[in-house]
């Protein structure tokens, strides 16, 4: 379920769940600060869900790094990435 | 897969409810559809089907995205939606708020509404001990004291080489003296249940492979903190323990720490330990707070074994040590442990009575036999009728049952006609159903005591009994057939503690309701004008304890009926016939003239409004009396039979024979 195109979906999905956004909103664009919801703790259950769901773990550089949805994708396939090569 | 563990989502069909079609669409469609289902449901007012459902969206997705999505989606009906509150909170020294978020939905999946209190970073002693806190304000039905080793004893965690062995004992003693005292305070002003994590053990101890021998143990000095603790544990019944290592062995260690997280966030687990502690927290707040499940009814056929009796005959279904057989054997293993923890067991099968009966009795393969079951329906009637009947049978409500059955249109039938009742999610793989049956949170109880590891044998002979009513056809050749013994016991400290708990809890058979502690007794049987008789009940399907008490004070040449009561557990015996037969007995034996009694009426003990009328006593005006020779004629039902333990004799000196 983690074919390379479902990322930006995945991600999506899980923003707008968390967030109860409607998936539609949400654009690589969208920055952490136009979602007030998106505090310290949020982000940490986001990394959270997506180091499970995509079977990673983010470095605490990648973490820090994330300042809007496209920033996240980003880390998702690099971390992807790096494990294939590994 | 390991008990405690989450389902995957492989082992659905298809995850939408009902929709079989779907099975072929990818997973994140079948999740949405399942969502649908879900608002469908909850719009519709149909709280138990989406609790179903909500389940096993739980089940399927976890996590803090499904977690969100659940609580925003109950929380307009959340009031209906839930039939229970419970306050939990957390004294803790890392971030648990990522866990309790997780901890909110899974609760809600049982219908729970939380409301959760954790405390300031480890301000967890300051809160306890504190007269005025904010713990002690918010009253918690449930509290979690979780400290991690590196937090309470850092030394034993990351510095053990460095210390001597007398620092080491130092510190062991310091962290157990400070458990202690938390636990101390704790119980002093809260009240409700505590659970302490115990301190996990360390991967990579300082001395290596020499950790092991006993100079040097670093894993030793954190067991002993933890023994301490199971001490404290034991004495106290409102204390439990979360066993971490368990949890860790779980879950893998690989999965567990995040060293990084520690030192940045103060988070020391990975995602999927979070989820861990979730699920097994959720096993705690079910069993402190319910709601708890009594009894497991199962099918048969393709559930406990793998096959048809009725088509395949005996000799074609498995449950053995086969590849067909083995899911089911595990699942028959982990069925009998809920049978040991005092979870009641019942059948519901769509069979020929013989056929899957005598597989009960006689397959060599077979682990769960009659003597297990409480409750049995092997016929053709509609499933529902047969649970309602069941719970009527064992006198237990339907909100107390669970439902296992592979076919998902009996399980259909369940949720839609008996709503109360918990119906597992068993999809077709067999190999789930022990996981599914482990997961169950209702089954989960703090304590295991005597009377629940007694109480399946109890109630299933009860059943047997009934059965042996039913195949007797009347009254008196069933009573015959029960071979029922009535034992008048010596009295002893053992017998004592039971004869006093009986005068304090009989209360529908019991002439006079006098209330006695086991002093009291103990300065009765002392003495030679007082006589205390206990009577215990067997019969052929097993042994039903001592269940009638009978006191006696002489007073110059008359018996006087202090005390005369029976347990209800044998109501409609004859054994209070019995038991005032063998009064009788003692009154020629001493030599008295009569038997004098009282009835004291309450509103409970209607049951004995005539019994001694009924018997031959007259009333004299101010009491019941049984004059000499007329007790001579007291008698045994010819269907009981007495046995004397010892020689029934008046005392002369005082003293029992």
């Amino acid at each position: 379920m983690s074919e390379e195109n479902d990322i930006p979906i995945q991600t999506s999905q899980l923003l707008s769940d968390l967030f109860g956004l409607d998936a539609d909103d949400l654009t690589l664009q969208t920055t952490r600060d136009s979602i007030p919801a998106w505090d310290s703790l949020q982000h940490m259950n986001l990394v959270l869900d997506v180091e499970r769901q995509f079977q990673i773990r983010l470095s605490e550089e990648q973490v820090a790094a994330i300042e809007s949805v496209g920033d996240l994708v980003t880390a998702i396939s690099n971390s992807l990435d790096s494990q294939r090569q590994n | 897969m390991n008990g405690g563990t989450l389902i995957s989502a492989a082992s659905f069909a298809s995850i939408a409810d009902g929709a079989s079609r779907m099975s072929d669409l990818p997973l994140r469609e079948q999740l949405l559809a399942l969502r649908n289902e879900i608002l469908a449901k909850l719009n519709a007012q149909d709280f138990s089907g989406a609790q179903f459902l909500l389940g096993r969206l739980w089940r399927t997705s976890p996590g803090a995205a499904t977690a969100a999505w659940i609580q925003r989606s109950v929380a307009p009906v959340q009031s209906d939606y839930c039939l229970r509150t419970t306050r939990i909170a957390v004294l803790r020294s890392f971030t648990v708020e990522p866990i309790s978020q997780l901890l909110q939905a899974a609760a809600l999946t049982e219908r729970i509404k939380l409301e959760v209190y954790i405390c300031p970073f480890n301000a967890y002693a300051q809160e306890i001990l504190n007269s005025k806190s904010a713990l002690l304000d918010f009253r918690p039905d449930l509290t979690f004291l979780c400290i991690l080793c590196q937090s309470i004893a850092p030394d034993l965690c990351h510095q053990f080489g460095s210390l001597s062995p007398e620092q080491r004992d130092q510190t062991v003693q310091r962290v157990i003296a400070d458990f202690q005292t938390l636990i101390r305070s704790f119980r002093e002003r809260i009240s409700g249940q505590l659970v302490i994590h115990t301190l996990e053990s360390s991967d990579s101890p300082a001395m290596g492979i020499a950790d092991a021998s006993p100079e040097h143990g670093q894993n030793a000095s954190i067991f002993k903190i933890n023994q301490a603790l199971q001490h404290e544990s034991q004495r106290d019944p409102s204390v439990s323990l979360l066993g971490v290592d368990g949890l860790i062995r779980l879950v893998g260690a690989n999965q567990w720490h995040d060293t990084l997280r520690w030192e940045t966030a103060a988070l020391p687990f990975q995602s999927e330990a979070m989820l861990a502690i979730c699920q097994q927290w959720l096993r705690f707040v079910v069993a402190a707070c319910g709601p708890l499940r009594k009894v497991l009814v199962c099918d048969l056929d393709n559930t406990l074994w793998n096959g048809i009796v009725g088509e395949d005959g005996a000799d074609g279904i498995a449950m053995g040590r086969t590849s067909a057989g083995l899911p089911h054997r595990r699942l028959q293993q982990v069925i009998l442990d809920l049978y040991h923890r005092g979870i009641l067991l019942a059948v519901c099968s769509k069979n020929n009575w013989d056929d899957a009966w005598n597989v009960i009795q006689g397959h060599p393969d077979m682990l769960l036999r009659p003597e297990y079951f409480s409750s049995v329906r092997i016929n053709w009637e509609p499933k529902d009728a047969n649970l309602r009947s069941i719970a009527e049978e064992l006198n237990i409500g339907l909100d107390s049952l669970v439902f296992l059955d592979d076919n998902p249109a009996e399980q259909s039938l369940i949720r839609q006609s008996l709503k109360e009742v918990r119906v597992l999610d068993a999809g077709t793989q067999a190999a789930d159903y022990a996981d599914l049956v482990l997961n169950e949170v209702g089954f989960e109880r703090l304590r295991v005591t005597e009377e629940d590891r007694q109480r399946g044998q109890m109630y299933s002979a009860q059943r047997q009994r009934t059965e042996a009513s039913r195949a007797a056809g009347n009254l008196e050749s069933w009573l015959e057939s029960l071979e029922t013994v009535v034992c008048s016991v010596p009295v002893t400290t053992v017998t004592l503690n039971r004869i006093a708990q009986l005068t304090q809890k009989t209360n529908q058979f019991n002439l006079t309701n006098r209330r006695y502690s086991v002093s009291d007794l103990q300065r009765m049987h002392a003495s030679e004008n007082w006589r205390i008789l206990g009577f215990q009940v067997s019969d052929r399907f097993g042994d039903n304890g001592i269940v009638g008490v009978v006191i006696l004070h002489r007073e110059e040449n008359e018996l006087e009926l202090d005390t005369f009561l029976m347990s209800c557990r044998v109501i409609g015996r004859g054994i209070e016939q019995t038991m005032l037969a063998n009064v009788g007995e003692f009154a020629r034996l001493s030599g008295v003239i009569s038997i004098k009694g009282d009835f004291v009426k309450t509103p409970r003990n209607s049951l004995c409004d005539d019994f001694l009328e009924r018997h031959g006593f007259h009333f004299d005006g101010s009491r019941w009396k049984l004059d000499f020779p007329a007790f001579h004629a007291l008698k045994t039902p010819k269907w009981n039979r007495m046995q004397q333990d010892f020689v029934l004799e008046p005392k002369v000196d005082g003293t029992v024979k």
